[in-house]
């Protein structure tokens, strides 16, 4: 083939096209695949229970010579009382940055940056995590640092004072990104005052002290209180063993936790808007969802697929971004609570003259999508995605123990995964229209919109129709983001 | 006090074990032994590796191509096209490939008037633009019924393709999708239908999602800050603009222009194609002979042509934003591939992280900081290197003064020999990153499909060993040789004033 090259290029390609074409199916629908076959992981065969209480999940893996443990910790910045908003967050850094009672934060930084391993903590909204990840020949060293920091951490009063300077100067950019903005507005909306939507301020920030810290800790770090997924190049009983070892002194306690007043989900309908002197409405459409508890949850992941959560294959996407280029970001989400109901919701982010149509569009999917049958091509589409992309999940043994972890977390059943596909698999067109008019609700749309509030209300020649057509327009005034007020 | 002393005495423990590590990891992972290389008659590169814990295929294809490439007139031309490869192709996205092309030329017939009239003449027709506008608009409605929406990513979805994307950089472009390992035939016949039949069906509204892109960048805090300190830097280097282009060249941006910048760029000898996961080299290489093999080879692209000249002069920006104030200072640095390139490297490491020395001194010591970093070096045909820092605001810091702090460290680089312990520490780092970097399989791709585009694989683990080599005094000559004042741009960026009303005061 080289040196036909110095006879012509159009021979060549002439040459090249006819041989190849023959053996070469005219559309991809022609190609066969030969049958794959997977049997995923079973959570049962991984799980082991330390003796102080330590729930462990364990896989060798020798790919590459390292090890990494991922604890997860039941906590939270939920259970934050309303004079402290921030204390969770605030303890999930200190603990590692204030080193423990045995290395300073400094010394600790030190150690791990020369060996060129991690141990990061950090805690969220409803749940904690501390996490280590080193060279397999560093393993002891680093489990036991991991260790102290999850048993002794010192919360040193100089880097409470640096996360408090950090934190405040954080606090001063929360109204910059018009897309944070808008994802924390719409839940508070909704959520109202709740735990889940509190705020930190520059005074509640200011107000934590060290034995606050302290006692946060002394509260929820308790070794049965804790699942670990372990993974790396080891030998799986050694491992364990140096976990007994290293969590040795610590005493399996009672843990309570305090009461958090249940969400009334009730909607919000309106137009709700936020002035930003940006060229586009940032917006979302929706109304509470479901927990990820809901048995629906299947039927409503396909759903949700072929509405708005399937990118290029899913109708929103289609019709906004592809057919009527509106948008980039565009599509709907069922962004699911575990403890509580979470949320639904369609989003567009568009220039502010489009505003209107393009969630005049969304709209009419959320109707469609609840009054007729999905096609069966769409079903095939969606159902295919989420059983031939099933093995993903288990690509890598840290990412497949974290995964069984925090199925046990959140309650779920060991086997949760093995019935999975089968569960995908049931879901049918009816169960498709039944759940899209059960948890869409056309009439009780919250719509917010953060951007120049003139020009969003306003259509253009092309794209008429205006805001208040949709509801009443109430305008949200962001609090000063230091006092929240 | 007591813990204080607990600290030394533990610190001085840890010092001993320090010297004892030793620094031989590289050695326990070779990346030789595992890539599988092949090269079609056409120039396409084929990178594979095997990994076999879920039967899944990470498959890549990176072109060399990206913003750099393009020219004042056609900014942001790299980044469409990629949005293109995704709206079909002669064979792919249309039932009708006659009628749907026989439509297209007509809808580009009327664009071309339209462009002319609009953007050639000073004050053109608008009648007429509206007229041609409409009958556009109604060819592209009717021209719905022969395109099949989405077809390529479609067909990827249901077949159980993950991680599907792709993206545009300065340099590179690459095309993502992870599919269950019996189906890598399905990418290699899309893939290759992309590089043979390429068509750019639905353009015009494609450039409206373009445009809508660029605004969601507008609208990130201090963009455009960012895109000036940047075009400032750069005199005469194509880096001089960002990927996304600038709106008035989208605007004007014709189908010609695509056709040709496709042919020039889109050339397998211009391409590498990666595989990483649960495959049989012999197969895939059985297979892209097939698919791939069938594309001719184009002419070798001309590497960009311009490269910077020597600034002689200081250059200073001032901006607001509604965004944290920030110092930026950057030089100008060589290459990657020049003898220097990893002496940067070695000055991120001492100079980032909570134990580097900017957090150290400029955040913890001074408190005058909340954020400090450094970060650059060689890239395909230019240098560059960043010295930046937010200021503590609230306690009156300004970012004048992160400025002359940030230039102590650069003087101290200069003047005083790096302590060995701390050398070391950078190595160490760098080279355990780059272990952890190998884990994922879609990142493993995207490092060796790179690299293959700029130095050839072989050089992540060369450029380990040549990083390695760095002494204290390559970094007292290097930063006395590129961090001189004539040779930077600094960005001043303030805090805009807000009315209560979050109305900015024009």
């Amino acid at each position: 083939m080289r040196r036909l090259l110095t006879i012509g290029l159009f021979a060549v390609v002439a040459l090249s096209i006819t041989t190849a074409t023959a053996q070469i199916p005219q559309h991809p629908s022609q190609l066969s695949f030969r049958p794959l076959h997977f049997e995923p992981p079973k959570a049962k065969d991984y799980r082991t229970v330390l003796t102080n209480g330590m729930v462990v999940y364990i896989m060798e893996d020798h790919t590459l010579p390292t090890v990494d443990i991922q604890a997860t910790i039941r906590t939270g910045s939920l259970y934050d009382p309303r004079d402290k908003v921030g204390l969770a967050r605030m303890a999930g850094e200190v603990m590692r940055t204030g080193g423990t009672n045995n290395i300073s934060g400094d010394d600790l930084d030190e150690r791990l940056a020369f060996l060129g391993a991690s141990i990061r903590t950090m805690i969220g909204t409803t749940s904690g995590s501390a996490s280590m990840s080193c060279l397999a020949r560093d393993r002891d060293e680093v489990l036991k640092l991991y260790a102290d920091v999850l048993m002794n951490p010192a919360f040193a009063e100089d880097k409470i004072k640096l996360y408090k300077d950090e934190a405040i100067e954080r606090l001063k950019t929360k109204n910059d990104q018009p897309r944070a903005v808008l994802e924390r507005e719409f839940r508070k909306l909704l959520y109202g005052d709740h735990p889940l939507v509190w705020e930190q301020t520059k005074a509640s920030i200011e107000g934590i002290t060290r034995q606050d810290l302290l006692d946060f800790h002394h509260t929820y770090f308790v070794p049965n209180n804790i699942i670990l997924a372990v993974a790396g190049d080891f030998q799986r009983e050694e491992m364990l063993q140096k976990l007994e070892e290293a969590f040795a002194g610590w005493q399996r306690r009672q843990v309570t936790l305090p009461r958090i007043p249940e969400v009334v989900a009730k909607n919000r309908p309106g137009v709700f808007m936020i002035q930003k002197q940006i060229n586009q409405g940032y917006v979302n459409v929706g109304h509470f969802g479901i927990k990820d508890t809901n048995p629906d949850v299947f039927a409503i992941n396909v759903m949700n697929f072929i509405l708005g959560g399937g990118s290029f294959t899913s109708r929103i996407t289609s019709k906004v971004r592809s057919d009527e280029g509106l948008a980039y970001n565009t599509g709907s989400r069922f962004a699911n609570e575990h403890l509580f109901p979470g949320t639904f919701y369609g989003y567009v982010q568009t220039k502010s003259q489009t505003v209107y149509y393009a969630i005049s569009l969304i709209l009419k999917e959320f109707e469609r999508i609840r009054r007729e049958p999905v096609s069966d091509e769409e079903m095939e589409t969606a159902k295919n995605y989420f059983l031939d992309s099933f093995p993903d999940r288990f690509s890598t043994a840290i990412g497949t123990m974290s995964t069984f972890a925090s199925l046990e977390y959140d309650g779920f059943p060991l086997d949760y995964l093995d019935t999975y596909c089968a569960k995908i698999r049931a879901v049918t067109k009816e169960d498709v229209l039944r759940v899209a008019k059960k948890y869409i609700k056309p009439g009780e749309m919250t719509i917010m919109v953060v951007g120049d509030i003139e020009a969003c209300k306003k259509g253009d020649e092309k794209h008429p129709g205006t805001l208040d057509q949709l509801g009443r327009i109430t305008e949200i005034k962001l609090p000063d983001p230091l006092t929240g007020l | 006090m007591l813990t204080r002393c607990r600290h030394t005495a533990y610190l001085v423990g840890a010092l001993v074990l320090f010297w004892a590590t030793p620094a031989v990891y590289a050695q326990e992972l070779n990346l030789e032994d595992q890539v599988i290389e092949h090269t079609l008659d056409n120039g396409l590169r084929i990178l594979m590796v095997e990994r076999h814990e879920v039967p899944r295929v990470v498959c890549h294809i990176y072109y060399r191509v990206g913003s750099v490439n393009e020219r004042p007139g056609i900014t942001g031309i790299s980044h469409f096209h990629e949005h293109m490869m995704f709206k079909g192709t002669r064979t792919i996205g249309v039932t009708d490939f006659a009628a749907d092309d026989a439509l297209n030329r007509q809808i580009d017939s009327l664009y071309h008037l339209i462009y002319r009239e609009k953007y050639w003449k000073r004050d053109g027709d608008q009648a007429k633009i509206k007229q041609w506008e409409a009958q556009a608009d109604s060819l592209m409605k009717y021209e719905k019924r022969y395109i099949i929406k989405d077809d390529l990513w479609e067909t990827y979805m249901k077949n159980g393709g993950t991680g599907l994307n792709a993206s545009t950089g300065q340099e590179i472009t690459g095309y993502y999708v992870t599919l269950p390992s019996n189906k890598v035939e399905l990418q290699m016949w899309l893939e290759s239908d992309r590089m043979l039949n390429p068509y750019f069906r639905e353009f015009y509204s494609e450039k409206e999602v373009v445009r809508e892109e660029r605004r969601l960048s507008e609208n990130s805090p201090g963009y455009f800050f960012r895109e000036q300190l940047n075009a400032t830097f750069w005199a005469a280097s194509p880096y001089a603009w960002s990927v996304v282009g600038w709106d008035a060249d989208l605007q004007k941006l014709t189908k010609q222009d695509m056709i040709e910048y496709n042919r020039r760029y889109y050339v397998p000898n211009n391409a590498v194609a990666v595989y990483v996961g649960d495959i049989n080299p012999q197969e895939i290489i059985a297979l892209a002979e097939k698919y791939f093999g069938r594309v001719p080879r184009g002419p070798d692209p001309e590497p960009v042509r311009t490269t910077e000249p020597k600034q002689y002069c200081e250059k200073r920006v001032y901006g607001e934003a509604e965004a944290p104030p920030s110092v930026t200072i950057m030089y100008h640095v060589p290459p990657a591939g020049h003898p220097d390139a990893e002496v940067f490297r070695v000055i991120s490491g001492l100079m980032n992280g909570t134990t580097g020395r900017l957090y150290k001194k400029l955040v913890k010591e001074k408190g005058i900081a909340v954020e400090a970093s450094a970060f650059g070096g060689g890239m395909m045909y230019d240098g560059q290197y960043s010295f930046s820092g937010r200021p503590k605001s609230e306690a009156g810091h300004t970012p004048e003064e992160v400025e002359q702090a940030l230039y102590e460290e650069i003087e101290l680089l200069k003047k005083e020999p790096v302590p060995e312990y701390e050398l070391q520490k950078v190595k160490n780092q760098t080279e355990a990153n780059f272990i952890q970097s190998l884990r994922s399989t879609y990142a493993l791709a995207a490092r060796l499909g790179r690299a293959e585009l700029g130095l050839g694989w072989r050089d992540l683990q060369k450029s380990l060993e040549r990083m390695k080599a760095v002494t204290a005094e390559d970094i007292m000559r290097v930063a006395s040789t590129y961090f001189v004042k004539d040779n930077r741009t600094v960005g001043i960026l303030y805090r805009a004033a807000r009315t209560p009303q979050g109305r900015r005061p024009r």
